[in-house]
């Protein structure tokens, strides 16, 4: 097939069907499974891809802005939800424990705050498709249209 | 003028139980301004006994309550770039500390430049001082790995000296694919208290003020914190201003440490070890000659995480007054005092359970050879009374919000 005719088939599909089986399609061909645990910022506003160490400096709340001046806004789920752990570790490539132990450090000694913590899959979303700027992280079955998948670079 | 400690103590407990009762039961406490503002807190009662000297309380033989923390403090990131952050503590702590609250930290942080190779910043205020990887949270309990932090290093008789400093300091990170590599520099006055006082010299008829103190750190994290590097130097100074009729001149004590510390983290179970090359110097006293002496401190600590909820602690601790005088022979024979005051070699052995995330208890023994940690003022009866060999139990609960 050619690349026109691949790009006018996603097209008529993202039309057609749910947007999470989009997402899925569109990533499959990328090699990305449906249980992995994306980054997500709010449709709104675009901060173009990041590094793997830019992510980890936001989660890590030693990231506050964007280049433009933007505020980055971070949301988490709390410890014990196996998202947390496995964007955590897989994403960040950070130790959860750490992670806990850097912003404890942090706020107890004023140099920092703590990321603001969602209590269920709705909340991320309502939360990161609200706040331009701000970041999030969801399973890929649960991204919808309001939110874009925050790519990292290589 | 001044309410009573133990009025304002109860007050400030009182309010943050107050806070604790109608707060969400959640670890973020309270937000408001969009999260722009946070309030958080923790208060922890530990209970000491110890077989011979009193550390912490009278903990002889007996069980001392003595040791109480409670802390609560506010942060408000007004733009990104700026950060408003102040925390109010309450530390008990035998004789050394009578839980009187005190501005633990007070400052404004402004990061000049940002992006994605790292931030280069200024705080000034009440900033705690980066000394090690341990003391600028060396009173919360959970961000402790113990419920004491290792005292060849972190000493507890010279707390309040250590603790902060009012001034200015300068910050930048730099974020790379090898990792954050970090640098701190701060002027400021470190806060002085009476332990700190009687410390240095014993009871003197002036008083102590503190110098303007220099404190440089070094940081190196790998990209996964697997690895942690720290480098801390101080140039610390405290002059004495006499008093009317005085035998002692207008001298200085002079610290000036320098603390090598490394950790490796894994997955379940972390290494950590501090060294301190600790030299100081006694100088324009007159009623004594000038002293200079170095002394020596490490440790080497590992946690063990046996299920997510708990956590075993191993750590040998050793403090040596004078490096030249190890066993404290030499100083046995010059001042008659026993040489086991001169050190203290500390084997321990601990346990951490989180019950909830807000929860945490804490059990821990300690088996020390050596007094050179012991508060004095907690132990008035002097060196004659001190014993060798002694141990520790401790036990420690804590709730935060």
């Amino acid at each position: 097939m050619k690349i026109w005719q691949i790009g006018l088939l996603i097209q008529i599909a993202a039309f057609l069907l749910p947007s999470s089986t989009v997402a899925e399609t569109v990533l499959a061909t990328a090699g990305i499974e449906n249980s992995q645990v994306v980054a997500i910022t709010s449709a709104a506003y675009d901060p173009g891809d990041v590094s793997r160490n830019t992510l980890r400096a936001i989660f890590l709340m030693r990231y506050a802005k964007w280049d433009d001046g933007m505020p980055v806004k971070v949301y988490v789920f709390s410890d014990t939800d196996p998202k947390h752990e496995m964007f955590t570790k897989e994403i960040l490539r950070f130790l959860p424990r750490q992670l806990r132990q850097a912003w404890d450090r942090q706020v107890f000694s004023g140099l920092g705050q703590y990321p603001e913590q969602v209590l269920s899959v709705q909340d991320m979303l309502k939360k990161v498709k609200t706040t331009p700027g701000s970041v999030g992280y969801l399973s890929m079955q649960e991204v919808t249209k309001d939110v874009r998948i925050l790519q990292i670079r290589p | 003028m001044c309410a009573s400690y133990k009025f304002v103590h109860k007050t400030c407990a009182c309010f943050t139980i107050c806070l604790m009762l109608f707060m969400h039961n959640s670890v973020w406490a309270l937000d408001a301004l969009d999260g722009r503002l946070q309030l958080h807190g923790f208060i922890a009662q530990g209970m000491v006994n110890t077989s011979g000297n009193n550390f912490l309380g009278k903990s002889k033989d007996d069980i001392s309550y003595d040791f109480r923390e409670i802390g609560v403090n506010a942060s408000y990131r007004a733009m990104p770039q700026l950060l408003f952050s102040a925390q109010l503590m309450s530390h008990r702590a035998g004789e050394s500390d009578d839980g009187e609250p005190d501005l633990d930290y007070a400052f404004v942080d402004w990061t000049a430049f940002s992006g994605n190779w790292g931030r280069v910043g200024t705080r000034i205020g009440r900033i705690k001082n980066a000394y090690g990887l341990y003391n600028t949270t060396r009173d919360v309990p959970f961000a402790r790995p113990g419920i004491l932090l290792p005292q060849s290093i972190y000493f507890e008789r010279t707390r309040k000296l250590s603790l902060a400093s009012d001034g200015i300091n300068f910050y930048a990170d730099h974020l790379s694919e090898l990792g954050t590599f970090s640098a701190e520099v701060s002027l400021g006055y470190p806060v002085i208290d009476k332990a700190s006082e009687t410390a240095i010299l014993g009871k003197v008829r002036g008083d102590f003020h503190t110098d303007l103190t220099q404190l440089y750190q070094l940081k190196y994290e790998s990209p996964s914190a697997e690895y942690v590097f720290a480098a801390t130097v101080v140039n610390m100074g405290v002059s004495y201003d006499p008093a009317t009729v005085d035998v002692l001149k207008a001298g200085s004590f002079l610290f000036d440490p320098v603390v090598l510390s490394a950790q490796y983290n894994a997955e379940k179970w972390s290494l950590t070890g501090e060294y301190a090359f600790r030299s100081s110097r006694l100088r324009g006293f007159g009623a004594f000659p000038d002293v200079a002496q170095d002394g020596e401190s490490y440790y080497l600590q590992g946690t063990y995480r046996v299920t997510p909820k708990l956590e075993m602690l191993m750590r040998y601790d050793v403090a040596y007054s004078n490096r030249d005088d190890r066993n404290g022979s030499e100083y046995a024979s010059r001042t008659g005092r026993p040489d086991f005051t001169q050190y203290s070699k500390d084997w321990t052995l601990g346990l951490r359970y989180d019950v909830t995330s807000e929860f945490m208890v804490r059990a821990e023994y300690h088996n020390i050879e050596g007094t050179s940690i012991l508060p004095t003022l907690d132990n008035p009866a002097g060196p004659a009374s001190y014993e060798k060999r002694w141990d520790m139990w401790m036990l420690l609960g804590s709730y935060r919000f």
